[in-house]
């Protein structure tokens, strides 16, 4: 029970460090990397939860596709140097941030959300979860659809990024 | 139920599905095809997929492949989605600006893949599916507003629904997660009786967190006050077609499921007796529902670009419906409903006519369509005729979808609201008025001719005959309440 | 062959010294975390991935359920050392270095883990232990090259290659480092221990890639004649580490091979391969390959 105590510890303490420090860094390019550690403390919390599929995903998808994308993105950006020390600004934010924050809490502790042990015991074996997709009863029209929704955000994404055709194409 | 039989069922998905990479290798086959084809494609498969949500209104109700659900309600919104998309992309075929292909493609295909959005929208109990749908249909649509990006208001528009609604469905996902943990399902039925368990004891923070994150998802689709102020600014940047989609495919979609999620969450509760602890819910939903009428139409008033009015003019309905809404009871949905079916039906011809009048008049501006009332009248009596319906006014099925609505709030307690109604409907007629009134005055500069668009003057005059029509209400109403009954609510 | 006494045998012990005990160099302008950072990462995350790698029966730091899954998220974190190094270092050549490797990165990780899934299918998982234990068939020749899908085990292994040498960053695709252009791209700067981290990175993942391709297509630690091996015997995780070990380091050679054999490509090349040709290829393999699956399972 320690260690699962320590490890929980140790993965949100990496989670949020890092989200914290993606967000307060001044330069673009730190945070892009904090946000590796967050990532990867989220994919430790999965692992913690026996999530193990889950845990690799977030690594895979998250750490080396989306971070690395970010990364390309940010490099292709002309540097600014660093943004602006946070002045006033900043602090109004925190300051309207600060109550949200405080009902959040509040609210996270004094709620019951039932009974853990009610939930099903973690199997997070891939067989399990290929199964639950790929069945007709479980998941598999939104599996299906989803497919047609990333072509979708890919349609749409080529066609903005592409180059427009000469203007003589109509026929 | 076979495998067989479950495609039966989901007939409709699938040749929406299948059409849609039709349409996506149209280009590619046919290396000369011309640019309306794809979209020829696109409102053949659209029809055929209407063609089976109509003998599926007959089929009653069935759990297909344990995520879709297929009720009256869903089937009669996705049928309405179906057309008011068909009518988009109608208008879309007849737009010859600009020339050429670049676009129109991904055009029909992103149109086709947000109806399919909506349909799994519309058809699911399941928030993982309804999740997916909405945000499927939010994909197509950010894609669809910058779909012409050699137009810095389209690029624009494009970013703002992009940020705007990411953010939006992120907050849904959160409320969805918040939900999943409360009702350890996630089955909207199944989380809806464990909601009322939980209400009973007494635990109310827990209920109200997730549904004002599911406010705020739904907020930002509908364009409800506080969240509304992305929609001016959509609406302008995006052509025509897109607008007709988004002010009508998009908003009827999210808003019925708005109405099925309430229904299928809240129902349980209300059964049991727990109406006092959902007070302060109806109270939120119609101070939402005020301000969002009064200024929608407050805005559109001082409006001089014929896209932002109608974008503020369809905030402002949105308040309308949330009047219906906002009574939480079997009454106001089915009343919510009718005017859901009647606002779709005037806002595809309303804008139709604003892609037929800027084509003729070569602009947008409310100015530019001086006297186009007088050299089209088929066109300019029609949209009185529309407008009038919009505001309410008889003999327009408008008039008793207002009407209706206004009734049951004044017996639903809310007189208060019935009041700001009254006031906002008035100045939904001063707005109608500003931008009728051009249109039959003298116009001060010759136009040439361009080509006829009869495919939209048809829509347009069709859908005021409708409008007209549908002044005997009966049918309309008979919907309406077997959408609701559908949906179990009490 | 005159250095380092018979055949060069201590001119890796020398290097290894001199890399050891070399400067260790940081620039005025670099970033000093990242800069610093960067190695660790890329070795760590190379030495992460032979946790997996099973070189014999009961030689095997951990046998995953998820194995090559797991393997293929830790190569990807390989390249945000690389992009790391490549910014940290300040240096326009580095940095050109560190976005070629990203670009070429994002584009290989797909062919490559699709190149996997004809094996995955016809293994039924992900574990490359299982994978091995299932080749043993035809006295210790039933490797997945030799099987029923060979049509499909034969394209898809050269895919897979071909994709690693991608996205190890391997001639004909060493645009993130290429010496003639970039001086030595997103390691320009490093020197030392830092500099023999990368390089010990690039050895080390080429072999765990080759030691993935023999475990999923050579058969793993299986070599024809081990069923005259006793039940049991101690001779066999020996020869099997042994037969699994040549066969790994003979894919490593023909990554050496290539290297000295073919020019470098330009980095719209590297793109149009991977994007228009690999890809497509290892979405009809996949296809091919669940479809021969689907018909051999059905009753």
């Amino acid at each position: 029970m320690t260690g699962e105590v320590l490890a929980f510890s140790l993965f949100s303490a990496m989670a949020v460090g890092g989200a914290g420090l993606a967000l307060f860094h001044r330069s673009a390019i730190h945070s892009a990397f904090a946000l590796l550690a967050s990532f990867l403390g989220v994919a430790g919390l999965y692992l913690n939860l026996g999530a193990d599929f889950l845990a690799v995903t977030q690594v895979l998808l998250y750490a080396g596709g989306i971070l690395v994308l970010y990364l390309f993105g940010l490099m292709l950006v002309p540097p600014e140097g660093e943004a602006p020390r946070p002045g006033r600004r900043a602090l109004a934010l925190v300051l309207a941030a600060a109550p949200v924050a405080i009902f959040l809490i509040a609210f996270l502790a004094r709620s019951s959300w039932g009974d853990p042990s009610r939930l099903p015991e973690p199997e997070g074996t891939v067989r399990g979860i290929g199964l639950a997709l790929l069945t007709p009863d479980g998941w598999l029209v939104p599996f299906e659809y989803a497919s047609i929704l990333l072509l979708a955000a890919l349609v749409g994404a080529v066609h903005l990024a592409r180059r427009s055709a000469p203007k003589d194409d109509s026929p | 139920m076979s495998a067989l039989d479950s495609l039966l069922w989901l007939m409709p998905e699938a040749i929406l599905a299948l059409g849609a990479c039709v349409v996506l290798a149209w280009d590619l086959v046919f290396k000369k095809a011309r640019p309306w084809e794809s979209g020829a494609v696109g409102l053949t498969c659209l029809a055929g997929a209407s063609f089976f949500l109509f003998q599926r209104l007959g089929w009653g109700e069935a759990d297909v492949l344990g995520m879709v659900r297929v009720d009256f309600h869903g089937t009669l919104f996705q049928l309405a989605v179906a057309l008011s998309a068909a009518a988009a992309l109608i208008l879309e075929m007849a737009d010859r600006h600009p020339p050429g292909r670049e676009g129109r493609t991904e055009t029909v295909f992103l149109l086709m893949a947000g109806v399919l959005g909506a349909f799994f929208l519309l058809g699911t109990w399941n928030l993982m599916m309804l999740y997916l749908g909405f945000e499927g249909l939010g994909l197509a649509v950010y894609a669809l507003v910058a779909v012409r990006k050699w137009e810095k208001d389209s690029a624009e528009a494009g970013v703002k629904a992009l940020v705007y609604g990411a953010l939006s469905s992120g907050l849904m996902l959160y409320g969805i997660s918040l939900l999943y943990g409360l009702g350890g399902s996630l089955d909207l039925r199944e989380i809806g009786l464990e909601t009322a368990r939980v209400l009973a004891s007494g635990h109310v923070v827990e209920v109200a967190v997730p549904f004002l994150l599911l406010l705020a998802g739904f907020g930002f689709k509908l364009a409800f006050l506080p969240f509304h102020f992305w929609a001016p600014d959509v609406y302008q940047g995006s052509s025509t077609p897109v607008l007709s989609f988004l002010a009508v495919a998009s908003k009827v979609a999210g808003a019925a499921a708005f109405l099925r999620v309430l229904a299928g969450w809240l129902a349980a509760g209300l059964d049991g007796g727990l109406g006092e602890v959902l007070a302060p819910t109806i109270w939120i939903l119609a101070a939402i529902a005020a301000a969002t009428m009064l200024l929608g139409s407050l805005a559109a008033l001082k409006q001089k670009n014929l896209h932002r009015l109608l974008g503020w003019s369809s905030v402002a309905q949105g308040g309308f419906f949330l009047i219906g809404v906002a009574l939480l009871g079997r009454y106001g949905f089915e009343a919510a409903s009718a005017y859901l079916l009647v606002y779709g039906l005037t806002m595809i011809g309303i804008v139709a006519a604003a892609f037929f009048l800027s084509r003729k008049s070569g602009g947008l501006q409310l100015r530019t369509l001086r006297g186009l009332g007088r050299t089209h009248p088929w066109v300019g009596v029609s949209l009185v005729i529309l407008l009038a319906s919009l505001v309410g006014l008889p003999p327009t099925a408008g008039f008793f979808a207002k009407w209706l609505l206004l009734v049951r709030a004044w017996e639903g307690g809310l007189g208060w609201l019935v009041m700001v109604a009254g006031l906002s409907t008035i100045l939904t007629l001063v707005y109608a008025l500003r931008l009728a009134r051009p249109l039959f005055l003298e116009s001060e500069t010759d136009r040439p001719s361009g080509s006829n668009l009869w495919p939209v003057q048809a829509l347009v005059v069709g859908a005021a005959a409708g409008v007209v029509a549908l002044f005997h209400f009966t049918p309309v109403l008979d919907l309406a309440r077997k959408s609701v009954e559908s949906l179990r609510f009490f | 062959m005159r250095t380092g006494g018979w055949h060069g045998w201590s001119q890796t012990l020398a290097d290894a010294i001199k890399l050891l005990t070399k400067e260790d160099i940081l620039p005025s302008g670099a970033d000093p975390v990242l800069f610093r950072l960067a190695p660790a990462l890329v070795m760590g995350s190379a030495l992460a991935m032979f946790a997996v790698l099973p070189f014999a029966p009961g030689i095997q730091f951990a046998d995953l359920d998820l194995g090559i899954y797991f393997l293929l998220a830790i190569a990807s974190l390989t390249t945000i050392g690389v992009i790391m190094a490549g910014w940290g270092s300040n240096n326009k050549w580095s940095l050109y270095g560190a976005m070629r490797g990203a670009a070429q990165a994002a584009s290989y990780e797909i062919p490559l883990a699709l190149s996997l899934i004809p094996p995955i299918l016809h293994f039924g998982t992900f574990s490359l232990l299982n994978a091995t234990e299932q080749q043993s068939g035809w006295g210790g020749m039933g490797w997945y090259v030799f099987s029923d899908a060979f049509w499909v085990a034969i394209p898809s292994f050269f895919l897979f290659l071909t994709a690693s040498l991608a996205e190890n960053r391997r001639a004909p695709f060493d645009l993130p480092e290429s010496e003639s252009e970039l001086v030595a791209g997103f390691h320009t700067e490093y020197s030392g221990l830092r500099f023999a981290f990368f390089f010990l990175e690039e050895y080390a993942a080429m072999f765990a890639t080759s030691a993935v391709a023999t475990a999923y297509w050579l058969g793993g630690w299986n070599f024809p004649g081990m069923t005259l091996l006793a039940e049991g015997s101690a001779w066999l995780p020996w020869l099997g580490a042994l037969a699994f070990l040549l066969k790994a380091m003979f894919l490593v050679c023909v990554m050496i091979w290539v290297r000295w054999t073919l020019p470098r490509l330009r980095i719209d090349q590297v793109m149009t391969l991977g994007w228009k040709y690999l890809t497509p290829l290892a979405l009809g393999l996949m296809v091919a390959a669940a479809g021969w699956e689907a018909w051999r399972a059905m009753p």
